[in-house]
């Protein structure tokens, strides 16, 4: 039985989950001007900011509102002559959103008392986030003069270079923070931030450690020192820092979000869905919570209910509006819930939210166009595959995946020849991926072109050593072509890696058996060969994989029936075909090739 | 002592009332207080709270306007106008504040602006403490902690939310959310806003007034007598800072000394086990 690729039609990529570790840094809101987020894409950590939300109108809140201003105002009233007190209404002003009052505060302090520092180190703060740089840079640096054994200015211009993805100088500024005073836990974590950003991840994990020790009870710390871990992949230790932090937090969003992350990554998706579901429970609007439990029902295997949580979300985001950067959300959103209804083998619902994902952004990712041939490919539609996957073509003319799936097109319509002219310049070219190696080797295997389907398995082999598919792809096509002891030898002498994948995915692992069954016929172990091909569909079909469990026994009726031929029992041969040509499920090649060996035995028979 | 006379008819009462030579606020705008003097001041004022208190009064209006300060430096607590006695028969206070809640917003706990005294009036008390733990914060840095933390969020969050939950289920909906709010809105750490205090007595200082000023009232205290300790505990550091800094030098000698030996202990251990690291046996 032969892997139809490196990368199986049936297997629905999934996008790549949104958003990242959130940290919170410890407290001083005089010098972090906004939240930060780790976004972790790939190898790549970014660093992202908040943004500044829209004021309400509530009745109640705006006399809240004006209570906290007029009393300010009364205390400007009283110490006209006050930087204290101007500075106060200025803080008032500021986190009230009027920026410009509160400026304006801010400078009539410093005018009275030029070394006012909570004015001068605020209004610099202000200048931040209009993104005024340079002025504040500039306000930074007086404050430096001015208090020269405060970290807090020096770790304010750390914050800007941050900004402005000058990481190099951050880490210079900040380590000069960090000497200014050993005890203050900011910089530290700052530095930290910075570090994991430049990917020096146990420097920050050190240095994470070193704050911790410091304040022991901040669940800031020991979530920032989670995301560090798990950014190192070391999982255990950092799912031991977000249990932590949420020992001392119990509602932290963020930690919930890290600790479910690691969990569904360490394969705990049971655990992550108990801790997903309490928090919704609490908070019902944590989009990313949401999706994070989708991922942990899919873990477990309820695809449809992860679908059904992503709809949820989606729902909430089309209140959002219609701008671009909510149009790409939506449509991630899209292919996300298309991947699932795929997986849950709903193929009408996967096609109707893999075409939304594709209206959203046409532009944005082949991942929904991809999915979308796969879906099609599975109902047999095969022109809508050719020209879904056509359109990507011509959109992502780089991505491979997608000459693979329209090689898969020709084959199902066997059309081998199309198939090979597809996957062959790729890797002519000597940059095909491991799936392109499989697919062109299977295509020439179907095409009965055996000693070629080697020599390109051998080749992909060779490039790419430790892929499971090509190992079992080739030993497959050395099967065929009669080297039994050569293709038992690359079984063998890859066992351990082959048995881990199969445990993995169970597709695979009935794929493998039934290559089993065939090593036992081909040495002439008959019935021990039936017995296990028989073991492989019947896993193959437990795991709802009819199609599979079909090609399976239709893979053993022809290997058979040849047998039979040799021998010149046409009629057992004969019975043995028709067998196998009743089976409804199952693969076109070996369809065509029972048909073949029946036309060619029909005439023997009746003479 | 000088006496003020009302020149109102006989019939009338005269109060008779001592004349204070200031008030807190005007001593943190003068910003001639040591830290010293800033914790002894801190202390009478939590006496005079502490006094009030276990004569069930809640006073709802505390802030450093309201602390006088008497020409021998004594202080005494002033403006009663929204004070009230609470005991076991007490019924519930009802806002009567246009629904705002009584006295000085900005030094007003979370839980008295969402008007849970309306239901159980003895929140008024930590109500109390969570305003004395905001004079402390301001006592040192000159900054309204109010005006720091309730931002224009935290009050969108607070009363929006506050204000669709019928009445008697509104406790068990706040402390939900006052949960989250405080841990997802760490206190300022006073340092932050006043680098020139005293580095010596900063942590005790910023426990303290983070006990006091927590805005989730479950974790706030309510216990005067450890106020008292963590004052006196501050004073003791303060008068020996000297002693104090030389403690502190030696105890990070020895943490560096103990992290060194761990360093050291896991290299060995690399080393014996055919070059794994084997950190998790280092404890």
């Amino acid at each position: 039985m032969i892997v139809t690729s490196g990368r199986p039609l049936e297997d629905f990529e999934e996008t790549a989950p949104s958003g990242g570790f959130r940290v919170h840094p410890p407290s001083n809101p005089l010098v972090a001007a906004a939240g930060l987020s780790l976004v972790k894409k790939d190898a790549e950590v970014s660093i992202e900011w908040d943004e500044e939300k829209p004021a309400p109108t509530d009745d109640l809140l705006v006399k809240v509102r004006q209570e906290f201003v007029s009393r300010s105002q009364k205390d400007v009233a009283k110490h006209p002559k006050s930087a204290r007190a101007h500075t106060n209404l200025g803080i008032t002003l500021m986190n009230q959103g009027e920026l410009e009052e509160a400026v304006k505060e801010f400078e009539v302090a410093l005018s009275i008392d030029p070394r006012y520092y909570v004015a001068g180190i605020t209004l610099a703060k202000i200048m931040v986030e209009q993104d005024r740089f340079d002025e504040a840079e500039r306000l930074y640096s007086e404050l430096q003069e001015a208090f020269p054994n405060d970290p807090a200015p020096v770790q304010s211009l750390a914050l800007i270079a941050m900004r402005k993805f000058d990481f190099t100088n951050a880490e210079r500024l900040l380590r000069r923070a960090v000497g200014l005073d050993e005890n203050v836990v900011l910089p530290k974590y700052l530095l930290a931030i910075v570090l994991l950003r430049l990917g020096r991840n146990r420097e920050a994990i050190s240095l994470l450690k070193a704050c911790v020790r410091s304040e022991v009870r901040s669940p800031a710390l020991y979530q920032a020192l989670g995301v560090a871990y798990a950014m190192a992949k070391d999982q255990a230790r950092a799912e031991l820092n977000f249990r932590t932090a949420l020992t001392l937090a119990p509602t932290m969003s963020e930690a919930v979000h890290g600790l479910a992350r690691v969990l569904i990554e360490r394969s705990k998706a049971s655990v992550a869905l108990s801790l997903l579901v309490e928090h919704l429970e609490r908070i019902p609007d944590d989009d990313h919570a949401r999706q994070l439990l989708a991922r942990a029902y899919s873990g477990i295997g309820q695809h449809r209910s992860a679908a059904h949580q992503l709809i949820q979300v989606f729902n909430h985001l089309s209140e959002s509006g219609e701008d671009a950067p909510t149009l790409t959300r939506k449509a991630q959103l899209a292919s996300e819930i298309g991947h699932y209804f795929a997986i849950d083998r709903k193929d009408k619902e996967a096609e109707t939210w893999l075409l939304r994902a594709i209206k959203f952004a046409p532009k944005r990712d082949a991942l929904p166009y991809q999915n979308l041939g796969r879906v099609y490919l599975r109902g047999d539609r095969s022109v809508d595959a050719f020209r879904i996957l056509a359109e990507c073509k011509a959109l992502f003319p780089e991505d491979q995946v997608t000459y693979d799936l329209l090689a898969w097109v020709y084959i199902q319509q066997g059309y081998y020849d199309e198939g090979i002219r597809e996957l062959e310049p790729l890797v002519k070219a000597g940059k095909a991926d491991a799936s392109i190696y499989n697919s062109l080797g299977c295509v020439l295997e179907y095409n009965g072109d055996g000693v070629n389907a080697e020599r390109v398995l051998k080749e992909g082999h060779a490039r790419y050593p430790d892929d499971r598919g090509m190992i079992h792809n080739l030993s497959y096509v050395l099967l065929m072509n009669s080297k039994v002891a050569e293709g038992r030898q690359l079984l063998e002498q890859y066992r351990d890696l082959l048995d881990a994948y199969s445990r993995e995915d169970s597709d695979y692992d009935a794929i493998l058996t039934a290559t089993w069954g065939l090593v036992y016929f081909l040495e002439g172990k008959v019935e021990v060969g039936v017995q296990v091909y028989k073991q492989a569909s019947k896993s193959a079909f437990r795991i709802g994989n009819r199609e599979l469990a079909g090609a399976i026994l239709q893979k053993m009726h022809i290997e058979v029936a040849k047998l039979l031929l040799s021998k010149k029992d046409y009629v057992s041969a004969r019975r043995e075909i028709i067998a196998g040509l009743s089976i409804k499920r199952g693969r076109e090649p070996f369809k065509r090739e029972l048909k073949a060996l029946k036309v060619s035995i029909d005439p023997t028979i009746t003479r | 002592m000088n006496r003020s006379r009302s020149r109102s008819p006989s019939s009338f009462r005269t109060y008779v009332v001592e004349l204070a030579h200031g008030d807190v606020e005007e001593a943190i705008e003068a910003g001639k207080a040591d830290t010293e003097e800033k914790l002894l001041i801190f202390r009478q004022m939590c006496k005079t709270v502490q006094r009030i208190h276990r004569a069930r009064v809640v006073h709802r209006d505390l802030k450093p306007g309201n602390f006088l300060v008497m020409r021998d430096g004594t202080i005494r607590l002033s403006d009663f106008g929204t004070a009230r006695l609470i005991d076991d028969s007490s019924k519930p206070i009802l806002d009567d504040y246009a629904g705002l809640p009584p006295g000085d917003i900005r030094y007003t706990a979370p839980e008295i602006i969402s008007s849970l005294h309306d239901i159980t009036p003895h929140f008024a008390f930590k109500g109390d403490i969570f305003s004395l733990g905001a004079t402390l914060f301001e006592l040192f840095t000159g900054t309204v902690l109010g005006n720091q933390l309730f931002d224009a969020q935290f009050q969108e969050d607070l009363l929006q939310h506050m204000a669709v939950i019928p009445r008697d289920k509104r406790r068990e909906a706040y402390d939900g959310f006052i949960t989250q709010m405080a841990d997802s809105r760490p206190l300022p750490n006073i340092e932050a806003y006043a680098p020139f205090v005293r580095r010596c007595v900063q942590p005790i200082i910023n426990d303290l007034y983070r006990t006091m000023a927590a805005l989730d009232y479950n974790k706030r205290t309510g216990d005067f007598e450890y106020v008292f300790l963590k004052i006196e505990q501050a004073l003791i550091v303060l008068r020996n800072e000297d002693k104090f800094r030389r403690w502190r030098e030696r105890r990070d000698v020895c943490r560096r000394n103990l992290e060194q030996k761990r360093e050291a202990l896991k290299v060995r251990f690399a080393l014996t086990r055919t070059g794994k690291s084997y950190d998790r046996d280092i404890r």
